[in-house]
């Protein structure tokens, strides 16, 4: 890809990763969370992949690492699930009405979720660009 | 205790992929069995409310005896093909440990869940593990059937959720027991209800839209083809009634005795035809769920208990004779019934036993259930039942072409079967025999679910607390 | 309202059109993802409401807001097809791939070998 692609592309980078992250992190007090949100994360690495090759975008995250990272948060999220139906029940959860830490349930479901979300995509479009 | 069953599947499948040991999904696929086992011992609706939220709103897991019996099977037969490939899968193995796991959970998911749109998530999950195990070999085969499955597959769930669309714009409620006390009669109701019939369709292959069953079974590895035509079929046919019996509409139905009928003759008609092994024990099991859809279709007890009956054997036979198969395959590498041939005591008496129980020969299983179809259809109409005894007697002319290119051929092989891989298929015609001789054995499973079906003020205040 | 049920009823023609006529692969997945999006689109429109606010409770709107509010469940239900349909595009386009890899050609009237 041309020079100006590549400088735009590094300059955002950036600020893609800390959109997605806090649309994710904020996924229980506004439209979002975990999915749109990791697929802006994924879409930033799917633009580094685009910009600069495969090659540089595997420096940042290598593929093997997103398989064994996605496996590991599908498991906490059964885990969180059944923690959410089953123990949430005699737990209440202290916290105020629209503030960051009002449901922490939620805000847990949406990292692990946002993070699963990124790595699937990020593995799909890598396995796509290698083919 | 439902939820633990499915949680154990998609963790350990998940698991896996990271650990890639092949004893955890064997190990967790049995668990999930035994645990359905211990399910059956309780005698009422088990009930799992997510969340602790009430019915309505909160998504709500139930398991009735129509649940339990359908589930029981899945959970069987996939700890059975869990065992038989162990020998018979021979590379990446996690992968193909990984989506069997994955499809067991689906297949579970639908007949276990009391929520629709869940319904349709188990059915997606199932389908797209089902796609991966479709085109694992990778070959020209694999990927050609793989496409087509994907295509007609993902076209069937679309009409499913077309169909929950519009009945939530009816209703404006997602829960089967909710569903069950709104009914209306407008008419994008009816057109709603049709389209979630028609994706089930799809899955259990009624004969307008099986186009996809026998090219995928022939892609596929030979224990997933096992699958696809007991435990997939079951669940096409469990949606159905699900449907069927929420909406109050377990009752003479001319349709579906209508596609049953062409099911019935069609799939028996071409697979007299086929050459491939797999293809025609994939039309054979079309033709066999074309029975169940039909008696289905007449709603009386004696009706759904055959049907759910037939269910049960056609899982039984079809499980053993595709592993039989399998067997054959796994030696020579054929699959053409005129280049298969082989000489083996034990896997001779075991396929003999299934290819005359398939057809319905009186000490074995197949008849029982037979014999029960062709007394509900009688009550119905004669002409019925000449019908179903025509199929059954093409059955008979298939099932010994098969028997015959692999025993009767005169070839020799080489080579020995791995005893795992004949563990299953003994297990199987052992059920086989002993279904056959005490009928009582398989109708004290299946007589809970057809009670089950005919009861729908009981499922309501189970589930909605009355 | 009607304007929504309209378009979405066109796309799914131009959906269904497209998987059963045309005869390329990546067009065939194309036109699935249009017939599922037109469903999402009949979906979504089921829960809206004429003037009505997003369904997210802030101080401002405590009061009426279920009176208010658009139903939020059939957006939940899109976003949950749109993963679905995410994942299936995905391995039908990298079975394309496949298929591309061992015919050398798109074209569905090569894929003939299983038939009968």
């Amino acid at each position: 890809m041309d020079v100006i692609i590549r400088t735009i592309a590094k300059g955002i980078f950036p600020f893609i990763i800390l959109l997605g992250f806090f649309i994710i992190f904020h996924g229980h007090l506004t439209p979002g969370g975990s999915f749109p949100g990791g697929a802006i994360v994924a879409s930033g690495f799917a633009l580094i992949a685009v910009a600069f090759g495969i090659k540089r975008a595997e420096m940042l995250v290598r593929e093997k690492t997103l398989r064994i990272m996605e496996g590991i948060v599908a498991m906490i999220i059964v885990i969180l699930l059944l923690y959410e139906s089953f123990i949430r029940e005699y737990i209440v959860s202290e916290g105020e009405m629209f503030g960051f830490w009002s449901a922490p349930e939620i805000l847990s479901l949406n990292v692990v979720g946002g993070i699963m979300v990124m790595c699937a995509l990020t593995l799909i479009v890598f396995l796509m660009i290698k083919e | 205790m439902l939820e633990y069953i499915i949680s154990i599947l998609i963790v350990s499948s998940f698991l896996m992929l990271v650990l890639k040991r092949d004893l955890i999904a064997i190990g967790a696929i049995l668990v999930s069995f035994f645990m359905m086992v211990l399910l059956f011992f309780q005698d009422q609706i088990t009930i799992v409310r997510f969340g602790g939220w009430v019915p309505p709103f909160g998504i709500v897991w139930v398991m009735d005896g129509l649940s339990l019996f359908v589930g029981l099977l899945i959970t069987g037969i996939s700890s059975l093909v869990a065992i038989y490939s162990i020998k018979y899968i021979k590379e990446r193995k996690h992968r193909f440990y990984t989506l069997l796991c994955l499809m067991t959970a689906g297949l579970l998911g639908v007949c276990l869940t009391g929520d629709i749109f869940n319904m349709y998530v188990f059915f997606e999950i199932l389908s797209i593990a089902s796609y991966g195990l479709v085109s694992f070999f990778l070959d020209e085969d694999a990927i050609e059937g793989a496409f087509k499955y994907i295509i007609i597959g993902s076209f069937g769930s679309s009409f499913i959720l077309l169909g929950i669309a519009l009945l939530y714009g009816v209703t404006g409620t997602l829960n089967f027991a909710d569903l069950a006390l709104k009914i209306s009669h407008s008419p994008v109701f009816m057109i709603a209800l049709g389209l979630i019939i028609g994706g089930f369709a799809f899955k259990a292959a009624i004969i307008p839209f099986h186009a996809w069953k026998p090219d995928a079974i022939e892609g596929t590895p030979t224990p997933i083809g096992a699958i696809f035509t007991t435990s997939s079929s079951a669940v096409g046919v469990y949606g159905i009634m699900r449907i069927l019996f929420v909406f109050g509409m377990i009752q003479l139905n001319f349709a579906l005795i209508g596609f049953g009928v062409l099911t019935m003759m069609v799939g028996a008609l071409l697979a007299l035809v086929q050459i491939n092994a797999k293809r025609m024990l994939a039309y054979s099991s079309i033709s066999q769920i074309g029975y169940v859809v039909m008696v289905i279709g007449f709603g009386t007890t004696l009706g759904l208990t055959s049907g759910l009956y037939h269910i049960l054997n056609n899982a039984l036979i079809k499980g053993l004779l595709f592993m039989g198969i399998g067997c054959v395959i796994y030696l020579t590498g054929k699959e053409n019934l005129d280049e298969m041939g082989m000489n083996n005591t034990p896997l001779l008496i075991c396929m003999g036993i299934g290819v005359l129980s398939m057809a319905g020969i009186p000490p074995l299983n197949g008849f029982v259930s037979k014999w029960l179809i062709f007394m509900a259809s009688w009550e119905i109409n004669p002409i019925l039942t000449v019908l179903a005894i025509i199929a059954s007697a093409i059955t008979l002319a298939y099932g010994f072409k098969i028997f015959s290119s692999i025993f009767l051929s005169g070839k020799k092989s080489s080579g020995e079967i791995p005893k795992i891989m004949l563990v299953p298929v003994v297990i199987l015609t052992i059920l086989c025999v002993l279904i056959g001789i005490f009928p009582q054995l398989g109708l004290n499973i299946v007589e809970p679910a057809a009670n089950a079906l005919l009861n729908q003020n009981q499922y309501i205040t189970a589930v909605l607390g009355g | 309202m009607l304007e929504t049920l309209i378009t979405s009823a066109l796309l799914a023609v131009v959906g269904i059109y497209c998987v059963v006529v045309k005869k390329n692969l990546i067009k065939k997945v194309i036109g699935l993802a249009i017939f599922t999006n037109s469903i999402h689109l009949l979906l979504i429109s089921i829960g809206f409401r004429e003037g009505g606010i997003a369904p997210i409770i802030t101080q401002a709107n405590l009061v009426g807001f279920a009176a208010r509010a658009v139903d939020p469940l059939p957006q939940a239900l899109v976003l949950t097809s749109i993963v679905i349909q995410l994942s299936v595009t995905a391995l039908a386009l990298s079975i394309a791939i496949l298929a591309f890899r061992h015919l050398n050609t798109l074209n569905t009237d090569k894929m003939n070998k299983l038939s009968g």
